[in-house]
């Protein structure tokens, strides 16, 4: 038991909790006649680190009403058809993260509209003025079981691009 | 402790509903306010989805049709004004044509005017101008002329000076396509 205790006591130690100064999340939607981005800068964000091993932990969680596309009736929209009155946040927990050189590989689980789904990206580490990682990833509505809204008869498309960045001082 | 729990899952479910309030409800538009505003007319008949999820489906079917007759009204209009061009030109074999699509025209506007104005609340609302706002702005100017036309129209008859009740119903028809037009072509935009 001591030994169990000193070991977690070590591995607490070494691990570093980064603290987000400023973050950006942005979807890109696509229909035929245009494209739109929504933008929220309100992710929650807990990263720790650990040096020794080359791993960490990353959590993030956003909250769908937070998210702005410059036209309110459609981000009322997007909150319609992704549920957000059951399904307020999208969260993503990792499960398995490795740096190499200037770019980080992270394994997760993105969890939306009740959905959970496995997702893998890579992002840019830059370390030159604080901390900034910046990445992006694709995601099908129809793999959350989210009705993809129509506009002049014709659905949106079904992906979706997610770029994030993450500021830390 | 039971009590403990019990606290803590009623604010976790009291603050997650409360972040999901509308926003910027003081930009809802007044119409939307006098007919679904906390004391809004639909409110006190007890009418409508009782829940707010269930006014977002119906305001998304509501929006859905109305997308749908507007564009017809809109062809609707634009066929009435050719056979309006041609009367006024002097082929008057378009009279009966003119007058009874009108009734169809007329009807299928206000129908999908009222889709559009009855739907229940957004979930979002804001200050700054965007394409859908203006829109709205739009719909105010081809509601009117909507409203003016037919009796415009029927006035040309009864009138003492022709040239300037023509003119008159002519300019407003005109007015009234062109802003619906502009306002279709509004929706499309991204921002």
């Amino acid at each position: 038991m001591k030994r169990l205790v000193f070991i977690l006591l070590i591995s607490v130690s070494l691990s570093q909790k980064i603290e987000i100064t400023s973050s950006e999340i942005k979807y890109l939607g696509n229909h035929f006649l245009h494209s739109w981005i929504g933008i929220s800068s309100k992710a929650k964000s807990t990263i720790t680190y650990d040096e020794t091993k080359n791993n960490g932990r990353v959590s993030i969680e956003v909250p769908l009403n937070s998210f702005d596309s410059r036209v309110s009736s459609r981000d009322s929209n997007m909150l319609f058809y992704t549920d957000a009155i059951d399904y307020p946040n999208v969260k993503f927990e990792s499960t398995e993260i490795s740096i190499i050189k200037d770019s980080i590989m992270i394994v997760g689980n993105l969890s939306f509209h009740g959905t959970i789904k496995s997702i893998s990206t890579t992002a840019s580490l830059n370390t030159s003025n604080g901390l900034e990682v910046q990445g992006s990833f694709i995601i099908k509505l129809t793999d959350f079981n989210i009705p993809r809204p129509t506009l002049m008869f014709i659905k949106i498309d079904d992906q979706i691009r997610i770029e994030y960045t993450f500021e830390s001082d | 402790m039971k009590y403990v729990t019990y606290i803590f899952i009623f604010i976790c479910f009291a603050k997650s509903q409360s972040d999901l309030d509308i926003q910027n409800i003081e930009q809802m538009p007044l119409h939307t306010k006098i007919l679904w505003g906390e004391n809004g007319f639909f409110r006190q008949l007890n009418f409508g989805p009782k829940t707010r999820k269930g006014e977002l489906k119906l305001r998304v079917k509501m929006l859905q049709n109305h997308q749908k007759l507007a564009l017809l009204s809109l062809g609707m209009l634009a066929y009435q004004s050719s056979l309006g061009y041609k009367m006024a030109e002097g082929d008057y074999s378009k009279l009966s044509s003119h007058r009874n699509f009108s009734t169809i025209t007329w009807g299928f506007y206000m129908t999908s005017a009222s889709l559009s104005y009855f739907a229940p609340p957004a979930q979002k609302y804001e200050k700054r101008v965007s394409s859908i706002k203006i829109h709205r702005w739009l719909s105010y100017i081809h509601f009117a002329g909507m409203m003016a036309v037919p009796f415009l129209g029927k006035n040309i008859a009864n009138s003492n000076n022709y040239d300037k009740a023509l003119a008159l119903h002519k300019n407003v028809a005109t007015i009234t396509l062109t802003s619906m037009s502009i306002s279709a072509l509004l929706t499309i935009l991204p921002y």
